[in-house]
């Protein structure tokens, strides 16, 4: 039994300390948000943020995360970029299946927190680890970019 | 079908699916659609005041004006929950700000009549549903005009249709078409009712944001693996290593397994073994996971071949080499002509391919004796349906089935084996308790059930102007229709046309051709992808085409025009892309490359611009596609799909392989099946040059030609061929 920090919000979980936080996530707390995609950190489906970072949740046991503060897809519209993220997203038909995006507004968001205007190298750089076998990386870089004009 | 006064509400909703489709004469509306119970024969409740009204199968229009419209298709990505309700909601003249979509139930009103099912596939969903969408919305759009005649006195003639409203210019008056409703549901649905001339459309052919976009961006989309109910149980299944059969037929059995070890994880629940391998049941994936892999399967190997890809390879090369069942022959001397002197032939070879969609496969699925429903993302909930009655001894009535949006597919949620239905229904029969049966990506990449590998040989020989006067091609492959169990039927030839997609139709104009496949019967099972055997044969075609042009001198895309007069769209998309791309002058060092493909009543022409750099290989500068699908219903969408498949060919053609050894595919992860990331993914452009008439299929289109245009551009840029895929295999691609 530990206490997590998620959203803002402190949630009691009952699970093994090794358990990754994508299955706490998930199966415990019902945040279905965020996706399993490969389970060894390859695709960035389950990108979440611990304490403001882009994080792989499906390799992180939740049970070392103490007080660290975590951000799902759920929670992240509470920001002021990611919510433009989202909009952004909806409004350049951004999603095809729509599965990776949680992970790509994750990874987007933290990259325009970080860095406002983003190059397309910064781009590279932060959405690589991000797959999207629907291929919409050219409209996730726009996105990008339009969002960094707005701020 | 004549129509009578007087029918009940339920014969009216007869009329309108058949108003609305023109396909359903002999399902009534209500067997199937309406709230399932264990008799599966609910008919919806007349309208009461202040409840919407189900107009017909496709359309809910409630007194606040909203309009809801179900939409038989899966939405596995490609939009379709956009651009079905945009074909309805133009006739029915909907406020396109207050429309909103709905997966509809499993039943007959929601078939495709290009697939007589609910099968989303073939790129048929758009050409398939488009009239009989528009008639849909035609007819409940003139059945409220009619009810605001009625209420007003005046003759229908002289009321128009706008945003929702029914609107009286002469009498200066309006009604909603919610306020209207319940007095439309009972007019007469018109058999034929009139539609609208395409110059006047207002939702069709505007670039509209997808009704599920900001769901899918804000993570609120339940997907079949997010779903859930009460007391849900998580399975995973141990399957042999070797995806050498069909679910308990051919494939490796268990022979022992170390349950103890298993149910020592917390939260396990129970172990047992089914036709498809021994499952785990647990409260939880994390804790199936470790239950599986303390399981120790030992597999009791069968007496299948346990094949491996450079066997099959050799095997398949062997093959190239004699004539196989002739699925084409035009002209005559083909054949003769290519065992002379000056023949120009080379040979093709390409893997197995995962679909690997993000979202692993799962089923959600519910079953105590004589009751069962199911949740889950698949592109044929029908015939998965009929696979899990029979697996449970039920009717297929008696089962709910509900269709999720998936996670992605391309082909992998449409088996005609049904194998993660059936396998889910398997689980069920002996659990019978609320159950998820999930696929790690390990189990998605080595399950088996893929695009098939390929050997092509093509052939030709050049006449006047070096234009071919012969071309022979030669197909190795396993049946995609033997797997789905019409061996003997594929024996007669026509039905294995299948294999031979994008040769048997060559657009070129060629005087002699002569086609023909050899059906290997490897046991792995195969399955197609996204634009299916035009995914090799098109490729080896498109790059042989460029062999062609360069043996007789010429530029590969005046050679391309030359053999292209009789096929004008074709040419026009060619043209497009061309200018496009600015075809002849790329930057310096890069170079060009360009092919051309044609199905599913579209055409598309792509130039591919890349670099290819002694220390850093192979770099992609920039993809051009022109377009040509007749009509647009969302231009946005359109393009997006055709930026899709440029992502997803360009993945498989430079790093896709599943390598076999002994039967078991040694890929398993991302990093081993890697695919094209952010990095490497160039710039795309696509271009729209639409001829008009009824829209043709696009998302399939723009997969088979962008390969082989990537490959042109490397032979322009080192002067070497390239004739086995993966690209990476030959180049450095970082």
């Amino acid at each position: 039994m530990y206490t997590l920090s998620i959203n803002g919000t402190a949630r009691a979980v009952e699970a093994v300390a090794d358990k990754p936080l994508l299955w706490v996530l998930r199966d415990d707390l019902r945040l279905t948000g965020t996706k399993y995609g490969c389970g060894r950190a390859l695709c960035g489906a389950c990108t979440v943020h611990v304490d403001g970072q882009p994080t792989r949740a499906c390799v992180l046991p939740a049970g070392t995360l103490g007080e660290r503060e975590v951000t799902t897809i759920e929670g992240i519209g509470a920001s002021e970029i990611g919510r433009r993220v989202q909009q952004a997203w909806a409004e350049m038909n951004v999603p095809q299946c729509g599965y990776c995006q949680s992970g790509q507004v994750m990874a987007a968001t933290a990259l325009l927190t970080r860095i406002p205007h983003p190059t397309d190298r910064d781009i590279d750089e932060a959405l690589s680890g991000n797959l999207c076998r629907c291929g919409m990386y050219t409209r996730i870089r726009a996105a990008i970019h339009r969002v960094a004009g707005e701020l | 079908m004549a129509q009578q006064e007087g029918w009940s509400r339920r014969e009216f909703l007869r009329v309108s699916a058949i108003a609305g489709g023109g396909l359903l004469a002999a399902c009534s509306f209500q067997q199937e659609s309406g709230t399932v119970g264990t008799d599966g024969t609910q008919a919806p409740p007349p309208p009461a005041p202040g409840e919407a009204w189900q107009a017909n199968a496709f359309v809910r229009i409630a007194p606040d004006n909203r309009i809801t419209i179900l939409v038989g298709a899966a939405e596995i990505g490609q939009g379709a929950s956009t651009a079905v309700p945009m074909m309805l909601a133009e006739e029915l003249d909907a406020d396109w700000s207050q429309v909103s979509w709905e997966q509809s139930p499993t039943a007959r009103d929601y078939a495709n009549p290009r697939t007589f099912s609910q099968l989303t596939a073939g790129s048929a969903t758009i050409a398939g549903l488009y009239m009989p969408q528009r008639r849909a919305g035609a007819a409940i759009r003139a059945m409220l005009v009619r009810a605001a005649a009625r209420r007003w006195g005046v003759s229908e003639d002289r009321l128009r249709t706008e945003a929702s409203q029914v609107i009286d210019d002469a009498g200066a008056r309006s009604a909603s078409y919610g306020e209207l409703a319940l007095e439309a549901a009972q007019q007469r649905a018109p058999t034929n009712p009139a539609l609208k001339n395409p110059g006047d459309f207002r939702i069709i052919g505007k670039a509209k944001r997808r009704l599920d976009g900001a769901q899918k961006a804000n993570g609120s989309t339940v997907f079949g693996s997010d779903f859930h109910i009460p007391d849900l149980l998580t399975a995973l299944i141990a399957r042999p290593p070797a995806p050498i059969g069909r679910l308990g037929f051919g494939a490796d059995t268990p022979q022992s397994w170390n349950r103890e070890a298993a149910m020592a994880v917390p939260g396990m629940v129970d172990v047992f073994a089914v036709d498809a391998g021994v499952v785990v049941v647990a409260q939880d994936f994390w804790a199936a996971q470790q239950g599986r892999e303390r399981l120790d399967v030992q597999w009791q190997r069968s007496s299948r071949p346990h094949i491996s890809s450079d066997e099959q390879r050799q095997r398949y090369t062997e093959k190239l080499d004699r004539l196989g069942l002739v699925l084409r022959r035009k002209g005559s001397g083909a054949l003769l002509q290519l065992l002379g002197d000056g023949v120009i032939s080379a040979d093709y070879h390409f893997p197995y391919l995962a679909h690997a969609p993000m979202e692993p496969l799962n089923v959600v699925i519910d079953y105590a004796p004589d009751r069962c429903e199911i949740w889950t993302g698949t592109q044929w909930p029908d015939g998965d349906r009929r696979v899990a009655a029979r697996v449970l001894g039920l009717q297929a009535e008696q089962i709910r089935f509900n269709n999720l949006p998936s996670g992605g597919s391309f082909g992998r949620r449409a088996n005609s084996a049904h194998d993660f239905v059936d396998e889910a229904a398997q689980v069920a029969k002996v659990l019978q308790k609320p159950v998820k049966v999930m696929w790690t990506r390990e189990d998605d990449i080595r399950g088996g059930y893929y695009r098939p590998s390929a050997s092509c040989r093509l052939s030709a020989t050049l006449g006047a102007e070096g234009l071919p006067s012969s071309l022979a091609a030669r197909v190795v492959v396993q049946s995609l229709v033997g797997n789905i169990g019409l061996d003997e039927l594929a024996s007669f030839g026509g039905a294995e046309s299948n294999s031979a997609q994008g040769l048997s139709d060559l657009p070129y104009a060629v005087p002699n051709q002569l086609v023909d496949a050899h059906n290997s019967y490897d046991p792995v099972p195969v399955l197609w992808m996204r634009s299916v055997s035009a995914g090799f044969n098109v490729h080896a075609r498109e790059c042989f085409i460029d062999e062609l042009a360069h043996a007789a001198g010429q530029d590969p895309l005046q050679y391309r025009r030359s053999l292209l007069q009789a096929e004008p769209r074709l040419l026009a998309v060619l043209d497009a892309a061309a200018a496009t791309a600015g075809w002849g002058a790329p930057a310096p060092c890069r170079h060009q490359g360009v092919a051309v493909f044609s199905a599913y009543g579209s055409h598309i022409a792509q130039v591919v611009e890349a670099s290819v750099d002694v220390a850093s290989g192979l770099k992609l500068h920039r993809v051009v596609s022109a377009v040509d699908c007749g009509t647009a219903i969302n231009p946005d969408l359109l393009v997006a799909q055709i930026e899709s498949a440029v992502v997803f060919s360009l993945s498989s053609v430079m790093f896709g392989e599943i390598r076999l050894e002994d039967g078991v595919p040694q890929q398993g992860n991302f990093h081993d099946y890697p695919m094209l990331r952010m990095y490497q993914t160039p710039r795309i452009d696509t271009v729209l040059v639409n001829s008009g008439g009824e829209p043709g299929g696009v998302g399939e289109l723009g997969v088979p030609a962008v390969g082989a245009a990537l490959a042109n551009a490397i032979f322009a840029a080192t002067g070497e061929r390239i004739r086995e895929l993966p690209l990476r295999k030959r180049l450095v691609i970082e």
